[in-house]
């Protein structure tokens, strides 16, 4: 669900870092170790000892810049634990864009192969099982607990920077909330705010409590934003991931794709027809996203009263067990296809609204994506790229159109004309574009004619037969125009001078 | 869940807005007004002024202020108290501050000075250099887009014993000039300047691009400020409005510019440097040149914009067509003509420059392979019949407050109260539709009204976290102005104010009474002098 965000003047969004990967290098600091106090927690530490997994990763980044190159190698470690099902649970962002993954236990010295089964980079969980089940040998798999109380004792067990062998932190339960999650940088989900220390790989170690696992450490802030605030993935969470797998697919987070408004003005109340009956009662939907799941079913000014059948205060929040949460976590719970039923006043008139849920398909690009390869097509030295937030990172683009297509995205609506937004990212210098050069970074508007609402139709545009290919950009431009003939000579010797092995790549699942 | 963020580095970079952003603002606010003491020495007041011709004794050595009657030179320092108005909170004014440059004495007792020194003046007062006198000044006209004003003092005969300047005539690449300043003194500094460019370029208030002097030369700091004459040979050559020192360069406003300005008073009423409305790009690329049926040999710029309901339009021109002439004047491949004075200058100075607004100019265009001739009625446009005006000078903005919710319209005055990187730190939405307001509402005819903020009042509980939402509606009423708000705040609905919006969250209600009672309130409560102010400026036109 979109949340109403009325911040007027920017600031940043998280300072979130990833706790990603094992930094070499790092200053040696002494502690003084205390004693375990307890047998139990002893039992804790066998168990954990049972079941962690040290992920060893190298992993390819895409260059945007480059799409035709596959990218710079890096490797990385992390944490994971052994679940049930003999599988492997760590965090997407410890496995992403992965090339070659090795797993390591406690007391053995071999080193196991695994490859990626399931990965949700919505919520940054990921499923690794190793080629040869003989890892699982002398391991025990931990079970999964609920949501631990404000204030209990949690440990969180990995491998992060300091030493080579297994590392235990422990701390309290600090806070409980909806939080951004950092590996996508879009969605938002159930978090739980823990003061132990969380360091680099730290990430996908799990976190317990009275022997059962409360969470999977994750994220946190370096060291100049925050002191002792770490975050894990709290088991509803990690739930939610393992049932949406049990198809042998994972269908991703479903989404309403509404903003909503609270009513907390009076006059807003009556206006709305929000009587005495309904006190306290109610948000107003503000903004219906088209194409998304409650496009059709749900209209701007709506009064959203109920939500499965449970009452939505005035200010969004939903009594669920006892706990009062966000209208959104109900939804979160849900799977794809599910339905959701609403009870809204509309026009005055209490009505039944129930409709099946989808994912959020246009924020995608909105979103850091992963295990992909960038999409492109090089005409005539002209590259082509849709806009993603991967792309506006590569090019740090500062052009004020495009940053606006990009952050408005969804709520500018310029999705509903172009699901895709081409952009002519650079030139390739070639005599075929020798006056071209300053054009990108520019939106393309119309290729031969063809309104371009995808990289697909530019590729179909370009394969029209035409003596001119005109190339129409977003505001008052002139076209650029290249000769086909032109095009058809400039094609090989940009090839060869670029060492361009392909000149357009539509498919981002394969590498070639 | 999904939370749609904007990205938190938001970067808008919006570039070559002004003309040369490294250079200094002219006029550096100056608190204390130099007080030029009196000057009986007159020292070393080297004589290089040609005076007005009728000075009584011609023998006299020229310049030089003496008891017999000679004239003094032709310039005055014109101290200035200018106090703006303050956009984010309308029904306040900034602080005042003060600013002082050197004004250019014309015949008919009027002193030219850019428009930037007189902006939003509450007080303006002429002071005789050498005798330290002053008495105040009225502005007789300024033109903010052109930078260029006109003050007269108010005491007709203060200025009888200065002499005038003459307009120079055109100058020439590597021209030597002199920048005047005005010494403690009272004296006159003069600083050799050499011409090394004129070009158009965007003026201050990027609404114009017209001809621009480009100099070098090392001007001393003097009361901090650069606006200051720009002589050649006695004649006034030019008016300074930028210096930098670091880079030593000068950009000052061509005597050509200052000769529109005072021929288009002379005939009033001022109406403005005409224009055309059209954007173009050069025609380098053969490949253009072959789509576009452009002869190898042949210049031509290609027309990337035309403006709905200009004088292009209504002649007839289209995106897509190529200007090949520009009154009787070729057009090469990058838009320029081959001025006699300056060599290859963009062809908008021909428009600008050569005519008055109203004056017909022909073009020669290539349309759909074929050439053609098409008078164009080339006319000034006032900065307030924009979307988003480019600026707001001398005005008080308008406003207008219900029950604490503050309503204005887009201009890029109003942004550029978020500082220097206003485009990074403004609302993006209200950049973007300044930014590109051609493209979104090429009609125009209209402005842009939004929510500019919410005083926390009963009547505006809950409304304190919604943005900056864009107007569309008010009580089903489309809304394209102040005027048009106005107007349908007479007729709420069912007792209710109902504001629609085109961001969220959309829709907000008031209850009509209680906005009228919390009006009150809201001026006792938060000191507002009023809750409205409309009419200052009116762009629209209500025919609709």
């Amino acid at each position: 669900m979109i949340q109403f965000r009325s911040l007027p003047i920017m600031k940043p969004v998280t300072q979130c870092r990833w706790i990603a990967r094992h930094i070499s290098g790092a200053l040696i600091v002494l502690i003084l170790t205390a004693l375990a106090p307890i047998s139990l927690v002893a039992e804790q530490v066998d168990m954990a000892r049972n079941a962690l997994v040290r992920v060893s990763v190298t992993s390819q980044i895409p260059d945007y810049r480059t799409p035709w190159n596959p990218g710079s190698t890096q490797s990385g470690r992390g944490a994971g634990f052994v679940i049930d099902g003999q599988r492997v649970l760590t965090n997407a962002h410890v496995v992403a864009n992965a090339r070659f993954i090795t797993l390591e236990k406690e007391g053995d010295p071999n080193s196991y192969t695994a490859r990626v089964q399931h990965v949700a980079h919505d919520c940054d969980l990921a499923i690794v099982v190793p080629d040869d089940a003989k890892f699982f040998e002398g391991t025990r798999p931990l079970e999964l607990g609920g949501i631990p109380p404000l204030q209990s004792s949690v440990s969180a067990y990995g491998y992060p920077i300091g030493g080579d062998r297994l590392s235990v932190t422990e701390g309290i339960v600090s806070r409980i909330d909806f939080q951004p999650y950092s590996h996508s940088g879009i969605d938002s989900h159930l978090t739980i705010q823990i003061d132990a220390a969380i360091n680099p790989g730290n990430s996908g170690g799990p976190v317990l409590a009275n022997g059962k696992v409360v969470g999977v450490a994750f994220q946190g802030f370096s060291g100049d934003v925050a002191q002792n605030v770490g975050y894990m993935i709290p088991t509803p969470v990690v739930r939610r991931f393992l049932k949406d797998i049990e198809d042998g697919r994972y269908d991703h987070y479903v989404d309403l794709s509404i903003s909503t408004f609270a009513l907390l003005n009076p006059a807003q109340r009556r206006a709305l027809g929000l009587g005495d009956d309904l006190a306290d009662r109610g948000v107003m939907v503000s903004q219906v996203t088209p194409k998304g799941s409650s496009d059709g079913h749900l209209r701007v000014g709506d009064v959203l009263l109920e939500i499965e059948g449970k009452p939505i205060a005035k200010d969004g929040m939903v009594n669920i067990e006892g706990e009062l949460v966000d209208l959104a976590e109900i939804v979160e719970r849900k799977h794809l296809g599910e339905t959701i039923r609403f009870e809204v006043l509309r026009e005055g008139r209490r009505m039944d609204v129930a409709f099946p849920l989808k994912t959020a398909e246009p924020f995608k690009m909105l979103a850091n994506q992963y295990d992909i390869h960038p999409r492109y097509i090089l005409f005539g030295g002209l590259l082509f790229q849709p806009l993603s937030r991967n792309l506006a990172n590569a090019y740090n683009i500062k052009d004020l159109r495009i940053s606006y297509h990009l952050n408005q995205f969804i709520s500018e609506e310029f999705h509903v004309e172009r699901p895709e937004i081409v952009l002519l990212t650079a030139v390739l210098s070639d005599p075929v574009n020798a006056y071209l050069d300053n054009f990108p970074p520019a939106i393309v508007d119309t290729i031969n004619g063809q309104h371009i609402g995808s990289l697909e139709e530019a590729a179909a545009a370009f394969d029209k037969d035409v003596p001119f290919h005109v190339i129409k950009l977003l505001g008052s431009q002139r076209p650029l125009v290249l000769s086909a003939e032109a095009v058809r000579e400039a094609q090989p010797r940009i090839a060869q001078r670029y060492k361009i092995t392909q000149d357009r790549r539509l498919d981002e699942t394969t590498q070639n | 869940m999904k939370q749609h963020k904007t990205n938190p580095g938001y970067q808008a970079g919006l570039n070559c807005m002004l003309l040369g952003m490294a250079l200094a603002l002219l006029v550096m606010p100056r608190l204390v007004l130099a007080s030029a003491g009196p000057n009986p020495g007159t020292s070393a007041t080297e004589p290089a002024t040609r005076i007005n011709p009728s000075s009584t004794n011609p023998d006299e050595e020229e310049g030089k202020a003496s008891p017999d009657g000679s004239l003094a030179d032709p310039v005055v320092r014109v101290n200035v108290t200018f106090q703006s108005y303050n956009f984010v909170r309308p029904w306040a004014k900034n602080q005042p501050g003060g600013r002082s440059g050197v004004g250019a004495v014309l015949d008919g007792a009027q002193v030219l000075v850019t428009a930037e020194l007189v902006a939003d003046a509450s007080f303006i007062e002429i002071e005789l250099p050498e005798t330290g006198d002053k008495t105040p000044a009225r502005l007789v006209v300024a033109d903010h887009s052109a930078n260029l004003a006109l003050v007269e003092p108010v005491a007709e005969d203060f200025l009888k014993e200065v002499g005038t300047f003459e307009l120079a005539p055109p100058s020439q690449i590597g021209d030597r000039h002199e920048a005047w300043q005005i010494e403690d003194n009272g004296s006159v500094l003069r600083t050799e300047a050499l011409l090394t460019a004129a070009q158009v370029r965007p003026y201050p208030k990027d609404d114009i691009a017209l001809l621009l002097y480009q100099l070098t030369s090392a001007l001393q700091s003097r009361n901090g400020s650069f606006n200051l004459p720009l002589v050649r040979d006695g004649l006034l050559a030019g008016v300074i409005m930028r210096y930098d020192a670091r880079s030593q360069n000068m950009s000052a406003i061509p005597v050509e510019v200052i000769e529109h300005f005072l021929k288009d008073l002379a005939d009033a009423p001022y109406d403005g440097f005409p224009r055309v409305g059209i954007s173009y790009t050069d025609t380098r690329d053969p490949q253009l040149r072959e789509y576009v049926g452009l002869d190898p040999k042949n210049g031509g710029a290609y027309i990337t914009f035309v403006k709905p309901g200009s004088p292009a339009a209504e002649a007839g021109i289209r995106v897509g067509d190529v200007l090949l002439e520009v009154a009787g004047r070729r057009i090469d491949r990058d838009g320029n003509y081959d001025d006699p004075q300056y060599g290859r200058i963009a062809l908008t100075n021909v428009i600008t420059l050569f005519v008055q607004s109203g004056e017909q100019v022909t073009f020669k265009v290539l349309s759909a392979g074929e050439q053609r001739e098409v008078e164009v009625a080339a006319r000034a446009e006032s900065p307030g019949a924009s979307v988003s005006p480019p600026y707001v000078i001398g005005q008080a903005p308008d406003f207008i407050i219900v029950g604490g919710l503050v309503f204005q319209e887009l201009s890029r005055q109003y942004l550029m109260e978020w500082g220097a990187n206003w485009s990074e730190r403004a609302n993006p939405k209200l950049i973007y539709y300044d930014r590109f307001q051609n493209d979104l509402f090429p009609e125009g005819g209209r402005r842009i009204v939004f929510l500019s903020q919410v005083l926390p009042t009963p009547a505006t509980l809950g409304y304190q976290d919604v943005g900056q939402p864009v107007v569309t509606r008010v009580n089903d009423q489309v809304i394209h102005s102040l005027q048009d708000l106005d107007a349908a705040l007479q007729s709420p609905l069912g007792g209710f104010h109902k504001f629609e919006f085109e961001d969220a969250p959309r829709i907000l209600f008031l209850e009509a009474g209680e906005a009228d009672k919390t009006n009150e309130a809201l001026q006792r409560i938060y000191g507002l002098p009023e809750v409205r102010r409309l009419g200052s400026s009116s762009p629209v036109d209500h025919a609709e």
